[in-house]
């Protein structure tokens, strides 16, 4: 038989289960959108003895009672009942912790669904002393039981020798069946007395638990976690400033060459002033993004990040946030939508439309190419006491005034809105554990390769309707179809440019930062393109840096930069961000009230901040 | 006396759980009245709660663990 069958893996969070999708689809795999919700469904795809197979991997849970909105998404993906459902699930459970995984395995037994119990992390176990009757196991849970070692790579075959023997037939309708948890413990404890040994004399304390004494402690926990975060946006600056310059650079020969290639005429002024520059705007930021979802990953990889929530929580709830905004809040940082939808975790209403509404003034990483462009212009690249480098120290500054009206905005909402009943924070606490590179790696490709190819596609857009407004303009329509050159100002964008002008003149910005600022409604970063087109088409024949052309005396004036540091700093200027808050609040109430806020807020700062200044 | 009181590194049994949510959410990590908790150490200024019980680590809010009653174990 030639067709796909269809497996999921399941099982509790910090199982090891993305180790084991890593492993299993190698490089096949593709995140997408779950009809109607906007979670990401991760699918991947593997063949083993010339069939094929199709994983998906399912977010991990402790019980098919669902508390909150992602967990609902999990069990409803496993309770599902459609034609796409898995045939199969691959239930992963970590063997240190078996007892605690069974019982969502006896649950979804119970419910109808059809399993392998794949053993992870076996090495460790055994070395911790625990030993197994495998045999007895999978003879009284009547599945086949797999000892794996998905990060050491060992089992992985006879896991795919046992899915692939495994009788496919198409899944039975399945339905929760509400047995009381303590019923299937009690068969829990019974098994693993039979199964599970305790090798003698060995007793086993968690390795890294001595270091939450520090990291929680009430002055080194909170020093060590601003200090973390001061780091890591630090080593964002410096580790990528090299790379940086070498897409740059490579960007401006490459836009020599294909201006010499290419016969002058619009094909050229459209590839070398319109398309090149906007691409090089946003591919020159890949790597500060690249590294700044590195250390994020790592953060809550290690187990770090859970920490930070327990440190975090008291502080939060004064700002009437939850401990478990922190998670979301400091995703922001990286981008505003996997932020909103992390959210789905808080289980109460009013807590998590309080934490979407304030997690677009996080400062993301669509912002980071226009602070970075910006703020080179206001200061110099400069080191001060040998480490620190004042752009990076101003880029810490500004992530700490957007995390600062975050918190302003979520106080002033905590006051206004109703109170609701408690919320039930109970958080496992995972080991300390040394993150699986591979794992990293991939996500970070993953990651980096939707920005190019999201952002990409915008800005690409952009770029080529930014170029034609504002190489065309009235008069070539007047004088019959023969275009001659349009002077910037009397383009297209050039007319709309000046119309705007009036409302911004107070911020500083003339009628051409007036259409980069238009122009980035659609997502941030399109600024950066689109100031980079604009003033190429000025300066047609300059193979200078854009932060050179704009740090001349005809550019952007330091009081109109820091300006537009604080414009850009609070305006919601994402579309996608909208769209998202759209669906899961449903409907453009909240979207909209956000959007008008936020550009409030924006505008105000950036006037008060140029009046000052200039 | 409640999981709220309990010193540092001590051992207790839980007796009972007031709350049904709470309850429910311990019971499906096979923490049931009878089972052992210790308290590892807390976050600053004494909540959440860092505890260990059903071979788990979970943080709690002081709130909640007031409505865990406890027996100190000799």
């Amino acid at each position: 038989m030639n067709s796909l069958h269809r497996l999921a893996l399941c099982g509790n969070p910090n199982s090891g289960k993305s180790t084991l999708f890593n492993e299993l689809t190698g490089l096949q795999q593709k995140t997408g959108n779950l009809p109607g919700v906007t979670v990401e469904k991760k699918t991947g795809h593997f063949s083993y003895k010339k069939k094929r197979f199709q994983v998906i991997d399912i977010p991990g849970i402790y019980s098919l009672h669902a508390h909150s909105v992602d967990e609902l998404v999990a069990t409803s993906l496993i309770l599902d009942n459609t034609p796409e459902a898995a045939d199969l699930f691959v239930f992963v459970a970590d063997a240190t912790q078996l007892r605690k995984s069974l019982f969502l395995f006896l649950q979804m037994q119970e419910a109808g669904c059809k399993l392998i119990l794949a053993l992870n992390m076996y090495d460790l176990a055994e070395k911790r002393g625990l030993m197994f009757d495998l045999e007895q196991l999978s003879r009284e849970l009547n599945v086949p039981v797999i000892p794996i070692s998905a990060s050491k790579k060992t089992g992985i075959t006879e896991l795919q020798e046992s899915i692939s023997s495994f009788a496919w037939t198409p899944a039975e309708a399945k339905q929760v069946v509400h047995t009381k948890a303590e019923t299937f413990y009690k068969k829990i404890d019974m098994l693993l007395d039979k199964v599970q040994k305790w090798e003698a004399g060995k007793v086993y304390e968690r390795s890294g638990d001595k270091w939450d004494r520090y990291l929680l402690h009430p002055v080194w926990g909170y020093l060590s976690f601003f200090l973390i975060l001061f780091v890591i946006f630090q080593s964002v600056f410096f580790l990528a400033e090299l790379p940086r310059q070498w897409i740059e650079s490579a960007f401006i020969s490459l836009g020599s060459w294909m201006g010499s290639l290419l016969p002058l005429g619009p094909i050229n002024g459209l590839v070398v002033n319109g398309v090149l520059p906007g691409l090089s705007g946003v591919l020159m930021f890949l790597p500060q993004i690249a590294f700044l979802f590195f250390f994020l990953i790592l953060l809550e990889d290690s187990g770090y990040m859970v920490r930070a929530t327990l440190l975090m929580d008291k502080v939060m709830r004064r700002a009437g946030l939850n401990g478990r905004s922190v998670i979301p809040m400091i995703s922001g940082v990286a981008c505003a939508i996997p932020a909103i939808l992390a959210t789905r975790t808080i289980a109460q209403p009013r807590d998590r439309l309080i934490t979407m509404f304030v997690i677009p003034f996080v400062s993301c990483s669509a912002r980071l190419p226009v602070f970075v462009l910006l703020v080179s212009l206001i200061l110099p690249n400069e080191r001060f006491l040998g480490v620190f480098n004042y752009p990076g120290l101003a880029l810490t500054g500004l992530y700490l005034l957007g995390f600062s009206a975050a918190f302003g905005t979520a106080w002033l909402m905590n006051r206004g809105m109703k109170k609701q009943s408690q919320d039930l924070f109970l958080m496992e606490i995972p080991e300390y554990r040394l993150p699986h590179w591979p794992v990293v790696l991939r996500q970070i490709s993953n990651r980096c390769m939707s920005f190019i190819t999201e952002a990409g596609k915008i800005i690409l857009g952009v770029s080529v309707l930014l170029w034609a407004l504002s190489n065309y303009g009235p008069a070539d329509f007047q004088s019959g179809g023969v275009h001659t050159q349009t002077p910037l100002e009397e383009s297209f964008a050039g007319i709309g440019g000046k119309a705007i002008e009036p409302a911004i003149a107070p911020l500083g910005y003339d009628w051409k930062i007036g259409i980069a600022i238009v122009s980035s409604f659609v997502a941030r970063e399109v600024f950066v393109g689109s100031i980079s087109t604009l003033y190429h088409i000025d300066n047609p024949d300059d193979q200078e840096s854009i932060i050179a052309i704009l740090g001349r005396d005809d550019g952007i004036s330091g009081a109109t930069a820091v300006s537009l540091v604080f414009f850009y700093l609070f305006a919601l200027q994402c579309v996608s961000t909208m769209v998202v808050m759209k669906r899961e609040t449903g409907g453009w109430k909240w979207p909209l009230i956000q959007f008008f806020f936020m550009g409030t807020v924006a505008y105000l700062s950036a006037l008060a901040a140029y009046q000052l200044l200039s | 006396m409640n999981l709220a009181d309990l010193d540092k590194g001590k051992c207790a049994c839980v007796a009972s759980i007031d709350e049904k949510v709470l309850a429910d959410r311990l019971n499906e990590l096979g923490i049931f009245s009878g089972s052992q908790v210790r308290l590892l150490c807390t976050a600053p200024s004494g909540c959440p709660l860092l505890l260990e019980a059903g071979g788990t680590q979970f943080g709690l809010r002081k709130e909640q663990a007031s409505q865990i009653k406890i027996s100190l174990l000799e």
